[in-house]
């Protein structure tokens, strides 16, 4: 009766909701962690990681379907390629970009990088057209539980998020190497002063997130299809949860930060249109936005001082 | 386990341990430097010696080039002309990196530890540069012995530290590599008067017994005179006064060295 | 040739767009990827109300406009005090949220739009071919890019270039920032909409993908790559960006769908390539015919008198009934987080004198002007400035009230030259209001009399004869000199510098004191903040000693270091 009234049709809409909420959770939960891990070590607004997402799937595709390449190999290669094209935006772009710009380089670091997106994009559709391409290779079964359905690529799904966000806790957490990412994140003239390469780490690091970002597309990819474009919409996924669950946290914390959202979007779905539930998500992030403008706001300071160096930093002058 | 960006200290290298130094001579050696940012100069022509075992203390008002120097004899700004030499070999255009492994620590006057990190991982990283893990336990041990909290506390997050503890590992950290030549930025800043003469004492201990030589960077003057030996001061970019602590402990005043 | 007529047609409808892109983005430094959906404002709601509506051209033009620069106003609340990328990614969602509620819309067609937007009819004729909609365009472009250069030319978009510079030093100078960074995305908004109208009448029909991200993104490049903060060069880059089109069909022969592919793939290109190679763009800031020519009639302004002889540019200030003590501060207190910055200040200063405010590193000094200029906001205490009570102002206020102040890390305008930097200070210019600039009022005689006041003050710190240069190319001490003409420009009684002499060699440091000296002379009241006591000496008549959050001693600077209690607070306690 309550349901009713809210505009629910019944328990096993919340449920299956729920059910889709975590799953989809989980793969913004797995983009975040990626895109998080190059946004807090190297400082990079890395928004090509929407190409890099969309290439590894995409060339994954491509190789499956019109050069007939079984899955593995295919998607060996596409990852390769978005772990290629990633550093090649740090080491080609991002690097002299941020030695001519100084303190203002991550504003021309995001200009490049959306750059990046539009040439890359484009260049996947010139090449082999513009269409979405399923990847096949893995059966997926459906499964009932409970009144909610999901399939074996869903599990397959969830488990591998939250396999390489574990993975990647570890490494961090109790590897001499993910020591130094840690430092380098955390204070870059420290680990200068102590002899850590940080171009290697960075490099290091766009390899990591732009592999975690491909894997997360191959996903999406089996499950639905693949396009040029489709990391326009998933890199916003992975700012709003970088962003609520803040960029330096544990990926543990990323990927649950990703579930919850994945949860809000389904649950808002229920009684939304699906384009419109989509739409919550970037309210979200206008939400985050205004709410960090009015902190600036009410903390007393009058301007972020640091505007105009930024500007002055993207049209490359001194000073 | 890929060694990504483990920089060892070549054989050569480690052979030249401060024992060696003691009979060479000046340890550090920086004439006619000038250094600044964007192009523009604020240190012009400072010349600079340490020895061995000595402490020098470089003072000065805010904003008088103090900091500028340290970080262009460390190579974290290129100078813009002048040289720096340690041991006899000349280090001015080397990358911090180089420095680094060649037996030169630094420690910045804020921001001096990885806050997000446990004080074993502060420790560990800071060791980096010595590749022989017999020599890591002996560096670990002294700083354990020098300051006890950072052996109590190896799981706590540096960032949780007191200021002073926080100094106090940094200082710790500066001896896991084994250097021979430390550079210190305000270890006095922002402690409480107990601390501050438990860093200045600790910093003594580090000179007399490892043949450390140390450059600190001081607001602090009462406390550096305490224990340095030889003293610079630096006023607008330029070296004004250079004598040792004894004669300028007897000076009557100090304002106009400000 | 109706071709190449519906191709220059494209061109003079994203000129549109990219012109008051431009006016953002390369004049006022406000990076924005929302400029296609306020064209999608302007061009849904008059193509719906022509279409379902029946409405002719010019409500239905008029409607769309004005929607588009609501919107804009909108938007720029939260804009207000964001910067870089997080303005940016601010102006992404507002792209793709506008779009995606547009979508949801039924009435506005959904994804594919309206497609039978009635044809415009003008003064009788109605406009059907290419040819005839040439004679709406061109007037339209010109009436626009004589509006964005009117803008951009004035003492207003002098401003706007100040905010793209450095906004707290504009905002410090007495310019009411927020409201110009409010003005700046209405008016842009709105003439994007006036674009947007234009294409969807020119077209026939609306569509989602008319006013998509990829299209925001082309706009850009066209700022970009024909140069950002010049108007001729967004003409070449919108026409280079359009012409690709015909290129890469024409020339290289492409399908129409591999065409548009190709063309953005070379936006994208394009832009990478501009950022990292020649981040100015093709025409750079400045190089327009009127300002080449003017270069050329120009001799560098010779220095109005010699050195010794300059007289000091006397400051009328308001007579009356005003206190002695020009400036009191009481209980002035401020915490960040828990840490007392400031606790309980009292301090003043005397009319005519040069006070000096002193202490250690962390004592708070520079936190206690951030206070008094309303950089920062007070928790508790009083600010009288010549009697009224300013405390919590904002920045621009307390400037326009008589007290201003320089800083540190000296803040000129880096791509404006030493002179537009001091012009920049001058108080009470008409044309830096908008609504002056709109209005066809003739802004040159004001502008000149700016110009001559500001080179007096230029001429008083002796860099008269490098008047034009660019002030970031010049050194860090006649940077310093420049913020300090700059400061005094503004007629100010109550001057705050913040270490005037720090970061220069011996030499420049002697040249700001000369000057600093002077300035009782002219009216003005000083405090510096300095770390060099030899200056300090050298300038202030009563130097406060500043410890720990409040102002421990006042006096001489004999009387203060012969206190034992102070040598100890800054040199330690000799033990």
């Amino acid at each position: 009766m309550i349901l009713a009234f809210v505009g629910i049709d019944s328990g096993s809409e919340v449920l299956q909701a729920l059910v889709n909420g975590v799953i989809n959770g989980c793969a913004y939960g797995l983009l975040a962690v990626g895109f998080a891990l190059i946004l807090s070590v190297t400082g990079r607004f890395h928004f090509a990681y929407a190409f890099t997402y969309a290439l590894a799937a995409f060339l994954a595709a491509v190789l499956e379907r019109v050069y007939g390449l079984p899955l593995l190999p295919a998607a060996a290669a596409g990852l390769a390629a978005a772990a290629v094209v990633g550093v090649a935006c740090d080491t080609v772009v991002y690097r002299p970009l941020a030695e001519r710009a100084g303190s203002g380089a991550m504003l021309a670091v995001f200009v490049a990088s959306l750059g990046i997106v539009i040439a890359g994009e484009n260049a996947l559709s010139l090449a082999w057209g513009p269409g979405p391409r399923n990847l096949t290779g893995i059966g997926s079964r459906s499964i009932n539980v409970a009144g909610t359905t999901f399939t074996t690529l869903d599990v397959i799904s969830v488990v591998v998020s939250v396999g390489l966000s574990g993975a990647l806790w570890l490494l961090l957490g109790r590897s001499g190497f993910g020591r130094e990412i840690k430092a380098v994140r955390a204070n870059v003239q420290m680990s200068t002063a102590i002899g850590i390469d940080v171009n290697r780490i960075h490099t290091a690091v766009f390899i990591i997130g732009s592999l975690l970002g491909g894997v997360a597309a191959l996903l999406y990819g089996l499950k639905y299809a693949a396009s040029p474009d489709m990391g326009e919409n998933a890199v916003f996924y992975a700012l709003i949860v970088t962003f609520l669950a803040v960029s330096s946290s544990s990926p543990l914390r990323l990927l649950a930060v990703g579930v919850g959202v994945g949860l809000v979007e389904r649950t808002a779905g229920i009684w939304l249109s699906p384009q419109l539930s989509t739409g919550v998500v970037f309210v979200l992030l206008l939400a985050f936005l205004s709410h960090r403008s009015l902190r600036l706001a009410l903390g007393g300071r009058s301007l972020s001082i640091g505007a105009g160096r930024r500007w002055r930093a993207l049209r490359g002058v001194a000073g | 386990m890929v060694p990504w960006s483990r920089s060892r200290r070549s054989a050569a290298g480690a052979a030249a341990t401060a024992e060696a130094d003691r009979q060479s001579g000046e340890l550090l050696e920086v004439t006619g430097l000038r250094a600044g940012y964007g192009g523009r100069a604020v240190v012009y022509g400072v010349d600079l010696t340490v020895s061995p075992g000595e402490i020098v203390a470089v003072l000065g008002h805010n904003g008088a080039g103090k900091t500028t120097t340290l970080n262009a004899i460390f190579g974290f700004i290129a100078p813009m002309s002048g040289t720096v030499a340690l041991a006899g070999s000349e280090v001015t255009k080397l990358p911090p990196v180089e420095h680094a492994r060649r037996g030169m620590t630094l420690v910045p006057a804020e921001r001096f530890v990885f806050q997000d990190l446990s004080v074993e991982d502060n420790l560990l990283l800071a060791a980096m540069q010595e590749p022989s893990a017999e020599r890591r336990e002996q560096h670990r041990r002294r700083a354990a012995g020098l300051f006890p909290v950072l052996a109590q506390r190896g799981r706590q997050r540096a960032g949780t530290m007191s200021g002073g503890e926080q100094r106090m590992l940094s200082i710790g950290m500066a001896l896991m590599a084994g250097p021979r030549l430390m550079l210190l930025d305000e270890p006095s800043l922002g402690l409480s008067p107990l601390y501050v003469e438990t860093i200045m004492d600790a910093i003594r201990t580090v000179a007399d017994e490892l043949h450390v030589g140390v450059v600190m960077l001081e607001q602090n003057v009462a406390q550096a005179l305490r224990v340095a030996d030889r003293v610079y001061v630096m006023r607008s970019g330029e070296t004004i006064a250079h004598e040792t602590a004894a004669e300028l402990r007897t000076r009557e005043h100090l304002w106009d060295l400000f | 040739m109706t071709y190449w007529i519906d191709v220059l047609n494209q061109a003079l409808i994203f000129g549109v767009f990219a012109l008051s892109l431009n006016l953002l983005m390369g004049f006022a430094g406000q990076v924005s990827i929302a400029h296609a959906a306020f064209g999608a404002v302007g061009g849904y709601l008059a193509g719906y109300l022509a279409q379902e509506h029946g409405w002719a051209f010019g409500p239905a033009l008029a409607l769309g406009v004005t929607a588009a620069l609501l919107f804009g106003l909108i938007v720029s609340l939260p804009a207000l005090r964001l910067a870089g990328e997080y303005l940016i990614l601010l102006t992404l969602s507002v792209q793709i949220i506008t779009l995606v509620v547009i979508t949801s819309i039924s009435a506005l067609g959904g994804l594919q739009g309206l497609a039978a937007i009635p044809g415009i009819s003008l003064f009788g004729s109605v406009l059907l071919t290419p040819q005839d909609f040439l004679k709406l365009l061109v007037p339209v472009l010109v009436l626009v890019f004589l509006l964005m250069r009117r803008i951009a030319g004035s003492p207003a978009g002098r401003v706007l270039r100040g905010i793209r510079e450095d906004e707290l030093a504009t905002q410090s100078l007495g310019k009411d920032v927020f409201a110009y960074k409010s003005q700046v995305f209405a008016i842009t908004a709105g003439l994007a909409g006036l674009g947007g109208v234009l294409l969807v009448y020119y077209n026939g029909v609306v569509a989602p993908g008319m006013f998509g991200f990829s299209v925001s993104m082309t706009i850009i490049v066209m700022v970009i790559v024909g140069g950002s903060a010049n108007l001729y060069g967004t003409l070449v880059g919108t026409a280079l960006v359009v012409a690709s089109g015909p290129f890469f069909q024409k020339v290289i022969d492409l399908s129409l769908d591999k065409s548009s592919l190709a063309q953005l793939l070379a936006y994208g290109v394009a832009l990478v390539v501009v950022l990292r190679f020649r981040p100015q763009g093709l025409l750079p800031e400045g190089v327009t015919p009127g300002a080449l020519a003017g270069r050329m009639r120009r001799r560098p302004p010779a220095a109005i008198a010699k050195r010794a002889e300059r007289a000091v540019p006397r400051t009328a200030h308001a007579a009356g009934a005003v206190p002695a003590r020009v400036l009191e501060v009481r209980g002035l207190t401020k915490s960040f987080g828990g840490i007392r910055a400031v606790e309980g200040l009292d301090f003043s200063l005397e009319r005519g004198q040069i006070t000096g405010l002193i202490g250690p590193n962390g004592a708070g000094k520079t936190t206690v002007f951030n206070l008094l200029t309303g950089a920062l906001r007070p928790d508790h205490g009083t600010v009288l400035l010549r009697g009224r009570d300013i405390t919590g102002l904002p920045p621009h206020k307390i400037a326009r009230a008589g007290m201003v102040r320089s800083f540190q890390d000296v803040r000129t305008f880096a791509q404006l030259s030493a002179l537009e930097n001091v012009m920049m200070g001058v108080a009470g210019q008409r044309g830096e209001r908008m609504s002056v600039v709109l209005t066809p009022v003739p802004l040159g005689p004001s502008d000149r009399r700016t110009r001559q006041r500001a080179l007096e003050w230029l001429d008083f710190v002796g860099l008269a004869d490098r008047a034009h240069e660019p002030a970031g190319s010049m050194a860090f001490g006649e940077q310093k000199l420049v913020a300090l003409a700059r400061v005094l420009a503004t007629e100010a009684e109550v001057l705050l510098l913040d270490e005037p002499a720090s970061g220069v060699d011996k030499r420049w440091s002697d040249h700001m004191i000369e000057h600093i000296a002077r300035l009782p002379e002219a009216g003005r009241t000083v405090c510096i903040v300095e770390h060099n006591l030899h200056v300090v000496q050298q300038l202030a008549q009563k130097i406060c000693f500043m410890h720990e959050g409040s102002v421990t001693a006042e006096g001489t600077m004999a009387e203060l270091s012969g206190q034992e209690r102070l040598q100890e607070a800054y040199f330690g306690s000799m033990v």
